[in-house]
């Protein structure tokens, strides 16, 4: 307890950036000039490092095991309704936190360079900010309500900077997309938070409470029912906003945003949101095992899909897209086999590699002068030595090769689910063929954008560059994660989460390496030789229109569509009601007044509807009373 | 002494005005805008003492009834006088810019209407004068809706006045019924009164209750007048009438029907029956609003969507439920009334309602767009904005009162919210700039950007520490025990007092009825 410094510094850092810049951007609407970028992007720079120098100030000087917690004061007080704004900083906390700062602090200086001569450049760093603040909150938060704030809070960061260039619709109909998608989500969460108020008052939203009422054990069956409910619809918050299974389709369609906001909020930090409230909430999850095999079948199923859906795409950013719900997928397995701080583990090793290759793909996007079809790439090896190698580290750390950070992860994930159970061999092998699509997949990738031929047009060609340094160091300071984070990761966590017993971890690391090999192998033996052709339009065809649509079409067939036909019900039911009144309205001016007077005076009309109508009302009232 | 000078103030100026200058309009845009500000002065002054009451005084005696007259300003009808207080001033500064505008005649009746809403808040003792209130605040609205409304006012004039006029009607007679039962106007008795009557009166004036109440909010299927009224209203006025004239029909559903039926509902279970309706009607505006191409129509299926929220709450009988409730209706008040006004905005820009002929204001008027965006967005009740805490509230309500599946329903009602309101924010402010537009000139005037301040900073304060509202409710359980030891107390006084008055009026009536 050496730290003097409260913990809500933490966040407060981005809020203030946040409404700084928002500020400048409202000012300068109106001059023609625009803000010196320099300044304007060392203030955005400014505020997440501080925030990020706080983090490390504390997680350093904080005793392995200790908890600090924080109340600020009451919000929501009213009758059996206790919720206050509270921060809470234990490991786990930590963990996020440190990466989520970190990675946050690099992606701004590489959106310098990225946003570099945008009107909008401003207000995106302002946006940024505003999700950093959002983020710390939802980790930090020691209560169900708080987080939720951050995790609405993050969703609509995700809303403004998906539709940020919102000139064309198409932005921002993805944007609205994956704000609805993840409000559906959001009603679990408040289910889940209701269920839980059913059981212990609005005192066990607060995760100590929480973990101290679990530990002391459920009372009846009755309550049980209700802790399988909260469980359930906050798993199902959970697949919204780290887009599992069913609710997974605004994902690839939030790549719609600029890139160092996919690298950022859809792939490395809000994305695992949904990972960090499952191993918040372990305790919750490991007495419900129900929903814990649940989170499991459902983590499997979307990291196979996703996984077939990455070979088949056109779009750099859609594989990687599809690649990051294959790998939140690897997270949640690894809950659902009760390893949470494997699940950790792997959002920490993840968000360093995924935050990587998005870079890497954006300075890939930004040389090509915004062309994002694979298929007209290739041979930019030696035309960006640097991105290259970037690239091709954070490759062999995603497909695991031996030695690198997402190799030990994804390890001990397949190791536990191996471990898991008496069918847990079958989901050891499943995840494993998913490892291997993987590896096919990001090989595919990688030899079709940097080996063979370039297949784009003579005018890109020429103007092909290297991107700026503001945008290669912060790539640089990631790849140097990409391969450590393995090895840090040990010294960093001290969870209490249930340890299960170590099978042979050499036999399981050997496998692995194996697998990711034979795909590395298979992909560039195959894609060497064949190249899809582009066909003159970006869409998908056939198999992998189907297949990768397909939680489209569901959504459209059990949401949008009934939505349609009720729209269109309701509304004949409207004209029905309008009419009946316009009819009330005109029968009594028929009689009274014949047919003659039917356009003459309508108040007398109307005069005469309120006299019989208050007779027959007089008479109904006489006639039900007596 | 505060809460009658409320009640009077509004009146007083709206004579006031009468003397002012239609000529020179910026000196009577001054004297209005001082008569619509003090209202709202001394509404918050009366919010921070933490509310006032005045005894009762007797006004009049009728056929045995004795009519009483007295102020009551504590809890929902406190927030929600200061509500009509906060949108009034709002709406007159909205008006200043709007075209063809008549600034004296406009500034009397709105100080009318506010002054009658106001009254109507302030009844919650006497149904007397509340009856008076919530008939007379028709004639104000109707008046100014026929000065300044849009090219359908007169239809729409008459559709409105008659349909929540006649809606009312069955309230007046049962009102009126269970008074001579009475022999008071008082809601204490008026409670003790019905519980004797058999339970099919009972049965019978709830309906009657309910049906005034249910046009007001409105409720589906009594909703009819809502779109033409509305739309065809200038935008100020919708936005009072939306944000503060409608929840005199959630207050009387408080009131009138959860106070005096509160028992009959639930032991024959009929609150049911209400929720059920409501929680319909919410769904059926919500889906509605996703069509709607017509602004003003869009934000009032979305103001019935969430009033019919909140009337399906009352029914929870749950104190927390009740708290929740007012502070949503002063969030609504203040996005409902915010989005009003900012549209309104936008149709003096571009000369059309339709929501397809706006585009990319945020691209030629960020400022415009960045209060629209944070308004909107509030309006989908996230958290941090009042809204949040006011349907957290009532939803976890839902599950508290062993309705979870209701909940669900409220879950799906914010979901459609959440796409209407994106489908709004997406067609005003997003888009390609439209070719040979005149975009140049235009921009916020300094009386719309100021009074887009206190909608923004209230929506957060509140959201952020909503205990000012919450407290007024005070902890449930003190609240609770305290009104029912009041209450036993009263009882014990008013015991003897009630049968000597119930003989009264049965020989009274007796006699009537040997006259006849």
């Amino acid at each position: 307890m050496t730290t003097q410094i409260p913990l809500w510094i933490i966040p407060f850092f981005p809020l203030l950036g946040a409404i700084t810049l928002g500020a400048i951007a409202l000012v300068r609407v109106k001059s023609e000039q625009a803000a010196p970028e320099a300044y304007i992007g060392a203030l955005a720079v400014l505020f997440p490092l501080c925030s990020f120098i706080a983090t490390v100030i504390f997680a350093s000087g904080m005793p392995r095991g200790a908890i600090y917690a924080e109340t600020l004061g009451n919000w929501i007080s009213i009758g059996y309704i206790q919720v206050s704004f509270g921060f809470l900083f234990d490991s786990l906390t930590k963990i996020m936190l440190l990466f989520v700062t970190g990675i946050t602090t690099l992606i701004v200086v590489y959106s310098l360079g990225y946003m570099k001569g945008d009107p909008g450049y401003t207000r995106f760093l302002s946006y940024l900010n505003l999700f950093l603040f959002s983020m710390i909150i939802l980790v930090l938060a020691d209560s169900l309500p708080l987080t939720f704030l951050g995790w609405e809070g993050v969703g609509l960061c995700s809303y403004l900077l998906i539709g940020f260039w919102n000139k064309d619709l198409l932005n921002c109909a993805a944007a609205n997309k994956a704000f609805l998608v993840n409000r559906i989500g959001d009603v679990g969460f408040l289910l889940g938070m209701f269920a839980l108020i059913i059981i212990g008052g609005s005192t066990i939203l607060n995760y100590e409470n929480l973990n101290q009422a679990l530990k002391g054990g459920i009372d009846s069956t009755v309550s049980y029912g209700w802790l399988v409910i909260a469980a359930f619809f906050l798993f199902f918050a959970c697949t919204g906003k780290s887009a599992q299974i069913p609710l997974l389709t605004w994902l690839p369609d939030a790549m719609a945003g600029p890139t160092p906001v996919s690298a950022l909020i859809h792939a490395a930090t809000m994305v695992t949101a949904g990972v960090y409230l499952v191993a918040r909430l372990s305790l919750l999850f490991v007495f419900t095992p129900e929903i814990l095999f649940f989170v499991l079948l459902v983590a499997l199923a979307t990291a196979l899909w996703a996984a077939i859906a990455g070979l088949v795409q056109h779009d750099i950013k859609k594989v990687l897209a599809y690649s990051t719900v294959s790998q939140l997928g690897f997270m949640f397995m690894a809950a659902g086999a009760g390893a949470f701080d494997v699940a950790i583990f792997h959002v920490f090793t993840h968000a360093f590699t995924k935050a990587a290759l998005f870079l890497a793909a954006g300075s890939v996007i930004h040389a090509l002068g915004g062309e994002q079809d694979i298929r007209k790439m290739g041979g930019l090896a030696s035309k960006l030595p640097s991105t290259f190698s970037i690239m091709l580290v954070a490759w062999a750390s995603l497909i695991g090769l031996p030695g690198l950070s997402c190799f030990w992860s994804k390890d001990l994930i397949l190791e536990r689910l191996f471990g898991h159970g008496s069918i847990g061999p079958l989901f050891y092998g499943i995840a494993l063929f998913t490892a291997l699509l993987t590896a096919v997949y990001m090989t595919r990738l990688l030899v079709l954008v940097f080996l063979g031929k370039f297949r784009g047009d003579a005018h890109t060609a020429e103007h092909i560059h290297e991107s700026p340094l503001v945008m290669q160091i912060p790539m640089w300071i990631l790849v140097a994660g990409c391969i450590f984070a393995g090895y840090i990761w040990p010294g960093l966590p001290d969870f209490d989460f249930a340890e299960e017993g170590h099978y042979s971890a050499l036999v399981f690391g050997i496998v692995g390496g194996l697998v990711a090999l034979l795909g590395l192998g298979g992909a560039v033996f195959y894609f060497r030789k064949k190249i899809p052709k582009y066909t003159g339009h970006s869409e998908l065809v056939g198999f992998a229109k189907v297949w990768t649509f397909a939680f489209d079409s569901l959504h459209f067939a059990i949401g949008i569509l009934p939505m349609h036909v009720a729209m269109f019900i309701l509304n004949l039911v409207n004209r029905f009601l309008r009419i009946t009144m316009m009819v009330m309205g005109a029968v009594p001016m028929i009689c009274a007044e014949g047919l003659r007077t039917m356009q003459a005076n309508k108040l007398r009309m109307q005069l005469s509807l309120s006299v019989i109508c208050s007779v027959v009302f007089i008479y109904l009232l006489v006639f039900f009373i007596r | 002494m505060l809460i009658s000078l409320l009640l009077i103030l509004p009146f007083v100026f709206s004579c006031l005005m009468l003397a002012a200058s239609s000529r020179d309009v910026n000196s009577s845009f001054r004297i209005g805008l001082f008569c619509t500000a003090v209202p709202f002065v001394l509404a918050t002054a009366l919010v921070m003492l933490g509310g006032q009451q005045t005894p009762s005084y007797a006004w009049f005696s009728i056929l045995g009834i004795d009519v009483e007259f007295s102020l009551y300003g504590y809890g929902l009808s406190l927030w929600m006088a200061w509500l009509a207080t906060l949108l009034s001033l709002l709406a007159y500064a909205y008006f200043k810019g709007m075209p063809g505008f008549e600034i004296k005649k406009f500034t009397i009746g709105l100080l009318v209407l506010e002054g009658t809403i106001i009254g109507a808040f302030l009844s919650a003792q006497n149904i007397v004068q509340f009856l008076f209130f919530f008939e007379a605040m028709v004639l104000p609205a109707a008046i100014l809706m026929a000065l300044h409304g849009g090219l359908k006012r007169r239809r729409a004039v008459i559709v409105f006045t008659l349909y929540t006029l006649i809606g009312s009607v069955p309230l007046l007679f049962g009102a009126w019924y269970l008074m001579i039962k009475a022999g008071s106007d008082n809601i204490n008795i008026l409670t003790e009164t019905l519980r004797v009557l058999p339970i099919s009166t009972q049965l019978s004036l709830l309906l009657a209750f309910s049906l005034a109440f249910a046009v007001k909010t409105p409720i589906f299927p009594f909703h009819s007048w809502q779109g033409i009224t509305y739309s065809e209203a200038p935008y100020p006025l919708s936005a009072v009438l939306s944000g503060a004239m409608a929840k005199v029909g959630v207050f009387g559903f408080a009131v009138w029907i959860i106070q005096i039926f509160g028992s009959i509902l639930q032991t024959s279970h009929y609150d049911i029956y209400f929720i059920v309706l409501a929680l319909l009607s919410m769904l059926y505006s919500a889906i509605l609003a996703l069509r709607q191409t017509n602004v003003k129509k869009l934000l009032a299926f979305s103001s019935m969507s969430h009033l019919s929220l909140a009337v399906a709450g009352l029914f929870c009988f749950n104190d927390v439920v009740n708290a929740g409730i007012a502070v949503m209706l002063v969030g609504h008040g203040l996005t409902a009334g915010g989005l009003f006004f900012l549209s309104g905005i936008v149709q003096k820009w571009t000369g059309s309602t339709n929501i397809k002929q706006y585009s990319a204001f945020v691209s030629t008027n960020p400022i415009y767009a960045a209060i629209f965006g944070f308004v909107g967005i509030a309006a989908v009740s996230v958290p941090c904005t009042v809204g949040f805490v006011g349907e957290f509230l009532i939803l976890q309500g839902f599950f508290y009162s062993s309705f979870p599946f209701f909940a669900l329903i409220g879950g799906v009602g914010i979901i459609c919210s959440a796409a209407y309101m994106l489908r709004l924010i997406k067609n005003v402010l997003f888009g390609p700039i439209p070719e040979n537009s005149r975009r140049a000139g235009i921009s916020l005037s300094f009386s719309e950007g100021a009074a887009a301040i206190p909608i923004i900073a209230f929506i957060l304060y509140f959201g952020l520490h909503p205990a000012p509202i919450l407290n007024s409710f005070g902890p449930p359980q003190d609240s609770a025990n305290n009104t029912f030891i009041e209450q036993e107390e009263q009882e014990f006084e008013e015991e003897e007092d009630f049968e000597r008055m119930g003989e009264h009026n049965a020989q009274e009536l007796e006699e009537a009825g040997d006259d006849n």
